[in-house]
């Protein structure tokens, strides 16, 4: 806290709120139920936060609470009118991920009554960790990785319970959300420590997955299963030998760029990389990186300076193999600018729900893929940089039934089809709708939880990634919209088949002509499929 | 954003590490049993773009260190459940004997603290911080630090290893979820506390627990506690009889630190309430800066079991104090030179620099009669600090104490224009730290009362120095958990860590007007 010295006085403006009457606290009630069995939850904490801004080095605002009954009711009293977040604590369940938007609240000064939450019984997963010698390991630091929907478009990779092992190499992951996991662990208190070997690589203690794997591809899967311990799971944090990386970063001109730094994450579409031991760079482009395992890597080179507020930053893929790498050169060129317009024939649209971006195709890395929403006028300007294949990617629909009929550039035909990025596209994209949007509703044959790929039936306008991808409720319930009329085959697998685990590279499948689930879509059609769920592809 | 176009050279270049070898032994203290399968790591701060080197030792506790460097290196020893002895050997200097032998490395057994968290009705013990405090001298007085700690699990049961030995408070923190009061109905507003074993509020009333080494000791079990919260009014006599000031803050701050409440105060008739304070140690302040009013007062409080009001507390005018600065010629117009008093202990406000005008003169105030150290502040950043004369005597690390009655109420600065740039990178920073660089005056005999130059690295591991008094320093990088929530800049800033640290620092001279340009690795915190 400092002082402001002489600070000014204003007594009127000082102290306005002696003279204000306070509104009156508000009371809220409600019940907490087990979100499988629906029963009352007695002795769960709950408590509502006043969310306000935070001034540095004070404490939050205290939250008021009260604990629920044997019939799982609460009552609370003494809300001020505001902006609320709802905090709900019970050892051994959590709040769902559907229900986390209905945690925040407006408190008028009313009662707020009948409030229903629900608390899902979490699950726990136990283990331990050792050494190449079988020692037990403290402190490493363990990870449960789920593959998980975001906003409805593809999979992402996310880490959501952690924990660390004792001195005993122990490990406990509480609160776990039912579902699979792939569990990986990494020693933290020398994760930067290189040990030679007599007459061979340096060697490094690295990010492994159970049971002794660097690659989650060939990692086992752990079912955690509501209000149940999942266990023991070992993992053996494995050494192995590391390599160093060097090269140079340079402009567009061949100059030296500056300050920068350098950073390595795996190129499997996994959000967890091995840091490398050491990265050091020098202004005059220079890199070194020391300690990196093989495998595939992005490499990336983030510019100190700032230019219109973003940081430039510039990947490439690389390959570490069974020794140094040298002479990785890094080039900065000038950005790719796309331009185009979107069209529909037929209803009058709304631009604003429609935004377009250029995503990488394949095993392509961009040091920044753009995205950008259609302004009102049915115009766009799209940024980006990288090199490889790239592919136009339309979300949202500006009126609905409507889909995208079309993407060209010229006379290029890119609907299904990538580009070279670094060519360019030579003319501005055209984005055409129609009215008259096919969907699918189904639900595997099995009624258990997958992910659903589509592909065009078409075996040439078919590129390895899936055109989408939905992930079904935990009844096995999907469905797509939006789809333009035409052939599709749908080919479902198990939700941490290694395919649906986000592998960048997704060969479509060379029998899906003979397993996948063919579906013929007339415009403005609904179909209903049933499909199964293909093992191991 | 820029486009990326990869060139790929196919030779395989292997890196070239050092000639030199060092061996060794790593037993354990007192019986002098050899350790197997530790890790030995050598870490050579001097050595620009090291790497930390890492060995294992056999069965018979021998370990043979090799591809280092012709330099000196610190050396650590890792084994689960043992702490590298004070006796244990830390440095070797391979600068003069390339081939070292006979290296022993001592390890003493590490102790283990255990037992059971509970809470009261409602509450989860899970997710309960438990912290094993050692009393340290910062800020002018006694505080804790942690020297351990763990997280309680399910059921409450908690598991700390790696205790040195020594002499403890264990204290328990309620998890996140807890941080906020109940009120049941009809009844009063209750917050869960931390507490100290064996299930007090206040460190006062801990008990001390003595940890042998390699003891494991059980049952450690003790309770978060419930507690009504309380109010704390009172109201606030101005200086010399003048009416209450229009505004004042009063605060209240935790002792240990932790927790800071800011009262709510009434200019009418100088009252203030703090309305719900949770029992503890509490030093309450208040600070009226008004131009015709102003004053200070600070007291110690404790909060028991019940509300604590009519406190009276009577401003006392600060102390008045005149700087008059010798600018050199070269500083620039606009230099933004700024003086500070900077209080040494937490029982006073910090106060804003003030801008040193072109005549060099400028009255600043203490309030609460408190040790001040003078600071400076520049944008130029060759400018510093050279002197603090009072009456013509330097003052000993620029600090002086208004507690006394002969403290001087004018001063000299001396400010002088040939400081140094220190700036560099620190590699082998965790991905999960914050760090810090000091800078620490090599000539150690002069360390009592310094304020050692202290600056947050950044993510990519940089950090500068400027206005930096040429001479010659020990220069080290630290880093520290984020899950260990102890302020630690304010204590790097003390040099009570220095004398006992065996860590490797990095030496560097300050030529007047230098720009020193450095890399070196990081290593724990102290």
């Amino acid at each position: 806290m400092r002082l402001a010295r002489f600070s000014c006085c204003a007594v009127a403006g000082l102290l306005p709120w002696l003279n204000a009457q306070p509104p009156a606290p508000a009371s809220a009630d409600g019940v907490v139920l087990h979100s499988v069995t629906s029963e009352p939850l007695p002795q769960v904490q709950v408590g509502f936060q006043l969310i306000t801004e935070r001034t540095p080095g004070r404490p939050g605002p205290r939250a008021i609470g009260a604990i629920t009954d044997s019939s799982g009711h609460f009552h609370v009293e003494a809300l001020e009118p505001g902006d609320y977040r709802v905090i709900i604590h019970k050892e051994n369940f959590g709040v769902p991920r559907a229900m986390t938007a209905s945690l925040r609240m407006k408190v008028g000064s009313t009662p707020v009554t009948n409030l229903r939450f629900l608390l899902q019984p979490r699950a726990v997963l136990f283990g331990n960790v050792v050494d190449d010698f079988g020692d037990p390991i403290a402190g490493a630091f363990l990870q449960a990785f789920r593959r998980i929907t975001s906003r409805g478009a593809s999979s992402d990779i996310v880490s959501g319970f952690g924990g660390a092992t004792d001195d005993l190499g122990r490990f406990r992951i509480t609160g776990v959300e039912p579902g699979r996991y792939l569990v990986h662990a990494i020693q933290t208190y020398s994760r930067e420590v290189l040990y030679p070997t007599q007459g061979g690589p340096l060697t490094a203690y690295v990010a492994t997955f159970a049971p002794s794997t660097l690659d989650p591809l060939r990692a086992d899967i752990f079912e955690a299963r509501a209000g149940e311990e999942t266990g023991p799971i070992a993992i053996t944090l494995q050494r192995v030998p590391v390599f160093a990386v060097r090269g140079r970063l340079v402009d567009s001109s061949g100059g030296p760029p500056g300050p920068f730094s350098v950073s390595l994450r795996s190129a499997h579409n996994i959000a967890f990389y091995t840091q490398p031991a050491y990265s050091h760079t020098n202004p005059d482009g220079a890199f070194e990186l020391l300690g990196v395992p093989a495998g595939d890597w992005v490499i990336t080179a983030m510019l100190q300076q700032r230019s219109s507020g973003a940081r430039p930053n510039i990947s490439a893929r690389i390959a570490v193999s069974q020794s140094d790498v040298e002479g990785v050169v890094l080039r900065a060129a000038p950005p790719v600018i796309v331009t185009g317009a979107v069209s529909l024939e037929g209803s009058k649209p709304d631009w604003r729900q429609v935004v377009v971006a250029i995503r990488p195709a394949g095993a392509s890395v961009f040091s920044d893929a753009s995205i950008n929403q259609v302004r009102a006028d049915g115009t766009f300007e799209l940024t980006c940089s990288g090199y490889g294949s790239a592919r136009v990617e339309v979300i949202g629909r500006p009126a609905a039934g409507t889909y995208v009929a079309s993407i060209t550039a010229g006379s290029a035909d890119l609907t299904a089809r990538s580009f070279p990025l670094e060519q360019g596209l030579g003319a501005p994209l055209r984005i055409t709708f129609r009215s008259g949007a096919a969907s699918i509703q189904g639900r595997t044959d099995s009624r258990r939880p997958a992910s659903v790929l589509l592909w065009p039936a078409d075996p040439d306008a078919r590129e390895p990634q899936p055109l989408a991808r939905a992930e079904t409720d935990a009844a096995g319930a999907f469905s797509f919209s939006d789809l333009a009329p035409g052939s599709y085959f749908l080919y479902a697998v198990a939700p941490e088949d290694p395919i649906a685990f986000g592998r960048a590279e997704l060969p479509a499948p060379a029998d899906l002509d003979q397993r996948g689930t063919r579906v013929k879509l007339e415009s403005g059609a609904s179909n209903n499929v049933v499909i199964p769920i293909l093992e191991g592809s | 954003m820029r486009t990326a176009l990869l060139l790929l050279a196919c030779c395989a270049v292997r890196a070239q590490y050092g000639p030199c070898t060092a061996e060794g032994t790593v037993t354990r203290e007192g019986d002098g049993a050899p350790i197997p399968r530790a890790r030995i790591f050598f870490n050579a701060p001097a050595r620009l773009r090291t790497v930390v080197l890492g060995f294992i030792s056999d069965d018979q506790g021998r370990f043979t260190a090799t591809a280092l460097d012709p330099t000196a290196y610190s050396i650590a020893v890792q084994k689960p459940g043992l702490l590298a002895s004070s006796h244990s050997a830390a440095r070797a200097d391979l600068s003069r004997d390339c081939h070292k032998t006979g290296l022993a490395l001592k390890l003493t057994p590490a102790a283990i603290l255990s037992g059971r968290i509970s809470v009261p009705p409602g509450s989860t013990p899970e997710g309960s911080r438990v912290e094993v405090l050692k009393r340290i001298w910062m800020g002018g007085r006694w505080q804790f630090r942690p020297a351990a700690a763990g997280t309680s699990g399910e059921g409450g049961e908690y598991r700390i290893s790696n205790v040195p030995a020594g002499s403890y408070l264990l204290r328990a923190q309620p998890p996140a979820s807890s941080s906020f009061s109940f009120r049941s109905a009809g009844g009063p507003e209750l917050f869960v506390s931390p507490s100290y074993y064996p299930g007090v509020l206040s460190p006062a009333q801990a008990r001390n627990i003595a940890v042998d080494a390699g003891a494991e000791l059980a049952g450690l079990d003790f309770a978060l506690l419930s507690t009504p919260l309380y109010r704390v009014s009172g109201k606030i006599l101005s200086s010399e009889g003048l009416k209450a000031p229009a505004w004042c803050t009063v605060l209240l701050r935790s002792n240990p630190p932790g927790l800071q409440h800011e009262a709510r105060y009434q200019a009418s008739d100088g009252t203030f309430s703090f309305p719900t304070v949770a029992p503890g140690e509490y030093d309450l302040l208040a600070v009226s800066a008004e131009s015709t009013n102003f004053g200070s007062a600070a007291r110690r409080i404790v909060i028991n079991n019940g509300d604590l009001e009519s406190l009276d507390i009577a401003l006392e005018p600060p102390v008045p104090v005149l700087f008059k600065a010798i600018l050199p010629n070269s500083a620039a117009s606009g230099s933004g030179i700024e003086v500070s008093l900077r209080p040494l202990s937490s029982r006073t406000l910090d106060q804003e620099p003030v801008a040193l005008p072109s005549n060099g003169k400028v009255k600043l105030f203490a309030f609460v009669r408190e040790r001040y150290r003078i600071e400076l502040k520049t944008k130029q950043s060759n400018l510093y600090l050279r002197s603090v004369l009072a009456a013509g005597r330097p003052l000993p690390s620029f600090v002086v104490d208004y507690s006394r009655p002969d403290a001087p109420d004018e001063l000299t600065l001396e400010i002088a224009a040939d400081g140094a740039v220190i700036e560099g990178t620190a590699s082998g920073l965790s991905g999960i730290s914050r760090c810090f660089a000091v800078l620490v005056p090599s000539d150690l005999s002069r360390l009592a009362d310094a304020a050692l130059l202290t600056t947050p690295i950044s993510i990519d591991g940089r950090f500068r120095f400027t206005s930096v008094p040429p001479g010659d320093y020990l220069v080290y990088a630290f880093f520290q958990p984020l899950s260990d929530a102890f302020d630690l800049q304010p204590m790097l800033q003390e040099p009570g860590w220095v004398p006992t640290f065996k860590g490797l620092p990095l030496t560097v001279t300050a030529a007047p007007g230098s720009t020193v340009r450095i890399q070196l690795n990081a290593q724990p915190a102290p």
